[in-house]
């Protein structure tokens, strides 16, 4: 993350304080907070954040930036591209832009996927998920599976209303296929499951034969 | 006033954040907490959900909260903030079991929380889950162990939106990936008043935490507090940001520390004013607004952390802390004091606890 003022130095300090229920934050580097007195002095009472960040819009507004950027830290994209809407929840670009970064729902991360990318590498520290993962294992095929779903029904029903049968055919197999495919997988997940639960229980009695 | 049962419940407890016994710690590390966001597959987020849903997602939450025996229904709070007044949800805030943008958007909101007010869930906030585990002191290790528990007893309940490249799903992509944000409350008078704040977090600040005042909102003073967090969420594992968080709280511990004793060693005059002054504050003012009774009251922990006082203990100074916030202060004490004015309440409220705080002369 560089540094909100010279946007040269890697940003080290990160302020953030909630302003009329938004989040105002800084990110600095050690030579700009310096520079623009956003630190304690000894007589002061307290750190006063609100006038640290105060003291970092002026030296912002004195650069030409108008306001304090807020909610720095969120995925804002800088060039709005043409977008059509998310399929699941009719979220759009703007009403990222509006809500300060934020989506309307778990499928916006697949249809907005290009979008995030960058500005999320930006924010955090990886790309990647290494934490821990939930116990309904990764429910990435089923939020694909969803969203392909919606974008062909709605294709489905504009072939309806226009009457363009042979089109609306077409799409009919598709979901068809769709709905095959995916059930297919879930199966084949199942049946896997269940071979590592035959497995480990194979795996436990070994241990137990072991231990005696 | 009339208040409702459950809050009227809440306050006659102390909070579970502080902790009145002069053993626990040094009086620095204040309290520790993590929260985790998690939503559920297949619900928008509550920033795009209607409230007829945002109602069926508490409903869910709740009865996997029940279920799953981490939030027995006799024993736990089960709080519908739209059902509350201002002053009580502000109580909710101040007991640090809400945040102020839950409260700002109470419609189809719920707050879960035990008993002890340590684990709890906001429904419905920015994402629908937001788990948090706090406690008083610096251990996250033990509230990563409990919360994470919780999590998974949740997770059998209920199905979380999560994507095979960034982890748990969450309304901003500041919290995907674990959408763990860890944080230790810290209280460090003695490096503010030396001057050394600024370059002591400079001395950390590779660790890419952030750094904020007490209470979220505009306030000015905040009484030396300073709450320390991770700042990523993606591309690092919770034992990773933990990890790092803590070593960053021990090396400001340390310095609090040195400067505490370099304030006794070289400036004890200035010191003892300081707190006396603060004592005599609190004790003589007949209006004495919020941030001016932070202050003294941040100075008179520090007397009391390093000894100075035999006249008041580290309890009185816990309960003063949590009874001169607006919600509390609105609920507690119109019985003894009939003044409308917030500041004239407060200063009644701190002459009458200082009182009663005197274990002797
Ligand atoms: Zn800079
Ligand atoms: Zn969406």
């Amino acid at each position: 993350m560089l540094c909100d003022i010279c946007k040269k130095n890697e940003a080290t300090i990160h302020i953030k304080e909630m302003h009329d229920n938004k989040w105002t934050s800084i990110n600095l580097c050690a030579e700009c907070a310096k520079k623009n007195n956003l630190d304690a002095s000894p007589d002061t009472p307290g750190v006063d954040i609100t006038q640290m960040l105060i003291g970092l819009g002026k030296a912002l507004e004195a650069q030409g930036k108008k306001n304090i950027p807020t909610h720095q830290h969120s995925a804002k994209p800088e060039n709005l591209p043409v977008m059509s809407n998310c399929p699941i929840c009719d979220w759009s670009v703007a009403d990222i832009n509006k809500n300060h970064g934020k989506l309307g729902c778990p499928a916006c991360y697949c249809h907005f996927g290009e979008l995030l990318e960058n500005s999320i590498a930006k924010i955090q520290k990886g790309t990647s998920h290494v934490g821990k993962n939930p116990l309904n294992a990764p429910q990435n095929e089923y939020a694909r599976f969803q969203y392909t779903l919606a974008i062909l029904e709605q294709t489905l029903a504009k072939h309806v209303a226009g009457e363009q049968y042979t089109e609306a055919a077409k799409v009919r197999d598709a979901i068809a296929g769709l709905k095959e495919s995916f059930a297919a997988s879930q199966r084949e997940k199942e049946e896997s499951f269940r071979q590592a639960v035959i497995e480990g229980r194979k795996h436990a009695r070994r241990i137990e034969e072991e231990d005696v | 006033m009339d208040i409702s049962p459950q809050i009227s419940k809440l306050i006659q407890n102390p909070v579970c954040f502080l902790s009145d016994s002069p053993a626990a710690g040094d009086g620095i590390a204040i309290s520790s907490r993590i929260r985790l966001a998690r939503n559920i597959e297949g619900y928008p987020f509550p920033g795009n959900a209607p409230e007829a849903l945002k109602k069926e997602i508490a409903s869910l939450v709740r009865s996997a909260a029940v279920k799953s025996r981490m939030f027995p229904a006799r024993s736990s709070y089960f709080i519908f903030p739209e059902e509350l007044s201002e002053s009580e949800l502000a109580i909710l805030v101040e007991r640090r079991l809400a945040s102020t943008g839950f409260v700002k958007n109470p419609q189809g909101a719920l707050l879960i929380a035990s008993r002890d007010e340590k684990s709890s869930i906001m429904v419905n906030e920015e994402d629908q889950l937001r788990i948090q585990c706090m406690t008083p002191g610096f251990d996250l290790d033990s509230l990563w162990e409990k919360i994470s528990g919780i999590d998974d007893k949740l997770n059998t309940y209920l199905e979380y939106a999560c994507d095979e490249k960034y982890g748990f799903l969450t309304s901003c992509p500041s919290n995907i990936g674990t959408g763990l944000r860890a944080s230790v409350m810290l209280h460090l008078p003695g490096l503010v008043a030396t001057g050394l704040i600024n370059p002591t977090l400079e001395g950390i600040n590779q660790l890419h935490l952030a750094v904020r005042g007490l209470r979220g909102e505009g306030s000015k003073n905040h009484g030396n507090f300073f709450q320390i967090s991770n700042q990523y969420t993606l591309g690092i594992t919770e034992k990773e940001a933990i990890s790092a968080l803590a070593a960053a709280i021990v090396k400001l511990i340390d310095g609090e520390k040195q400067a505490r004793e370099r304030l006794f060693e070289s400036n004890r005059n200035m010191l003892f004013d300081k707190v006396g002054r603060a004592y005599g504050t609190l004790k003589y003012s007949y209006h004495l607004p919020l941030d001016e009774a932070f202050y003294a009251l941040s100075c008179i922990r520090l007397g009391v952390d390093m000894g100075m006082f035999n006249a008041i203990d580290i309890a009185t100074v816990n309960r003063m802390q949590i009874a001169l916030q607006p919600g509390h202060l609105g609920c507690q004490i119109e019985n003894f004091c009939t003044s409308d004015d917030c500041d004239e309440r407060r200063a009644f409220l701190c002459r009458t606890l200082l009182k009663s705080g005197i274990k002797k002369g």
